[in-house]
């Protein structure tokens, strides 16, 4: 994949049927802040390559730039923590952040992984009180429903609540 | 040091990967920016291992090394892929195209130098026992010489025998300077009996070597008395026996010669360089399509002087050349004299092109899982 630019970020985004490869110029930004950004819909994306969920080997195209439409997007997969963290989630929180353990049912996927909410925040308040439209994950873990034998694995993930069945806490 | 071939589409890791494995792994380094190019690059060069890049425009690198895996010329090479897809499902795709080897991108210089050291280092899975018949329906461009000179080498690692199924009087006996008091021929006078292994096993002969040979009779037979269930019930009989079989076939497409064909190990095809031999392999490889995968082509230089080169004959017969045996001065009067070139000029340039395709012949070939 080319990636002339160190600025840019490397990561796998999943609606129900796919996996788009790409790179985003995030600049200053992270993916996390252009994710929740609320004043855009869209994401723009370089070097993008699709494959289908359940059959990875398959490239089914390339696209010099391709656009992801947010509230279709299920969840993105990155192996870098530090590019899925808000500006605001990664300075002056002034409550200790806690990990609670996950698991959420996704068209097509079971998501595992830690979600990480400041101190006073609990699962229960950031689903039915927050107005962000996605949640950050830390150690994540994707498996297709319909293939078990295929997962995903990344350091961190933002999922789509809008795309959200059923959450449930394990710990 | 190794030719290794790299099919990336980004120019920063094409520079990177070059400074890394020519400036610090010593390696050889041909770069291509995409598959398609790729393709043709290890096409022609051959290199002993290519590093490919998954994502790229033209054709994804799962797709290069698979059609890499289903070309002969590149069927064998170790494959890398090295790529910044890193779910586990992207190492099993990787693996499943026939990759040898799964990289995640970035990866450190270092760490790639030290899997493409063990990767070419590791030897590939040698076959132990086999049955090779030397084939072409041209006769008289040196195959029965070939033939005996194959077993020999073969009879210096194992317990080795080599069978004459000529049935025009053949002259692998004479080659070894052996009388053919005993030969095939006296199974289809007695008919095989039950005691088919000490039957057969009283026919061959010992050279000094320890070479065994089952020889031809010395007067030539009609074609089709020897057929095809005599030829299974001696190679059956043989094979318990020994480890290698070198079959001098006759040139013919027989019943008998099916038999050896459909047993054999790998094919061991001979041509010379003549138009008319290389006309008569392309039409031997038409009608025995089934056998592409076993053919070894041997391209025999039978007369001194400038021959036609491998590549010409690899893009007429499509077929790659495993070996060019050098011009042997000395084969007539060696076959004359029943010394072949194994014993009498073992440092030869003939001998040592025939230790070379005896590597090959007992190094299996790689299929595309």
């Amino acid at each position: 994949m080319s990636n002339n630019n160190l600025s840019q970020t490397a990561a796998d985004f999943f609606s129900e049927n796919y996996r788009l490869s790409s790179t985003i110029d995030a600049r200053r930004r992270s993916l996390g802040d252009l994710l929740y950004d609320q004043t855009t819909s869209y994401l723009t994306v370089e070097g993008a390559y699709i494959s289908p969920i359940d059959f990875p080997s398959r490239i089914s195209g390339n696209f010099p730039s391709a656009v992801i439409v947010k509230e279709s997007l299920t969840f993105a997969l990155t192996s870098n923590q530090n590019t899925v963290f808000r500006r605001d989630q990664k300075y002056g929180q002034y409550y200790a952040p806690r990990l609670y353990k996950i698991f959420i049912a996704l068209p097509y996927f079971e998501l595992t992984g830690d979600l990480l909410l400041p101190g006073r925040t609990t699962p229960q308040i950031l689903l039915t009180s927050k107005t962000e439209g996605f949640l950050t994950l830390l150690d994540v873990t994707a498996q297709v429903v319909t293939r078990p034998e295929i997962t995903y694995q990344g350091e961190a993930c933002i999922v789509c609540k809008n795309k959200v069945s059923f959450v449930g806490l394990l710990d | 040091m190794a030719s290794i071939l790299v099919i990336d589409d980004n120019y920063d890791m094409l520079e990177m990967l070059r400074i890394a494995l020519s400036h610090r792994g010593g390696h050889r380094v041909s770069l291509c920016a995409n598959g398609e190019d790729g393709l043709k690059l290890a096409k022609s060069e051959r290199p002993d291992l290519a590093i490919v890049d998954v994502m790229m425009p033209d054709i994804s690198g799962y797709e290069v090394v698979r059609q890499l895996r289903s070309e002969p010329q590149t069927e064998d090479m170790s494959i890398i892929i090295l790529t910044a897809r890193g779910q586990p499902v992207d190492k099993i795709a990787a693996l499943d195209a026939g990759a040898d080897l799964y990289m995640e991108k970035p990866v450190k210089p270092q760490d790639l130098l030290d899997e493409i050291e063990k990767l070419l280092s590791t030897p590939q899975k040698q076959i132990e026992s086999g049955l090779f018949p030397v084939f072409s329906l041209r006769g008289g461009i040196g195959a029965t010489t070939l033939a005996v000179n194959i077993a020999l080498l073969f009879q210096q690692l194992n317990p080795s025998a080599l069978i004459d199924f000529s049935t025009n009087s053949g002259h692998c006996a004479s080659c070894l300077r052996l009388q053919p008091k005993r030969h095939w021929g006296m199974l289809l006078q007695t008919g095989i009996t039950e005691n088919q292994a000490s039957t057969i096993g009283n026919l061959t002969m010992k050279h000094p070597s320890g070479l065994r040979l089952l020889a031809a009779p010395p007067l030539p037979l009609p074609a089709d008395r020897l057929t095809g269930a005599h030829v299974n019930s001696i190679l059956d009989v043989m094979q318990k026996k020994l480890r290698f079989l070198v079959v001098d076939m006759p040139p013919a497409l027989s019943s008998a010669s099916i038999a050896i064909l459909e047993k054999s190990t790998k094919i061991i095809l001979i041509s010379s360089s003549d138009p008319l031999s290389i006309q008569s392999t392309r039409s031997t490889m038409e009608s025995l399509k089934k056998y592409h995968d076993k053919f070894e082509l041997l391209l025999n230089n039978i007369t001194p002087g400038k021959q036609v080169s491998a590549d010409k004959v690899e893009k007429t017969l499509r077929l790659p050349v495993t070996a060019q045996i050098p011009y042997h001065a000395d084969a007539l009067p060696n076959k004359l004299k029943g010394m072949p070139a194994v014993l009498s000029q073992p440092q030869s340039p003939f001998v040592s092109t025939l230790q070379q395709v005896i590597r090959t012949l007992l190094t299996q070939k790689r299929k595309t899982r």
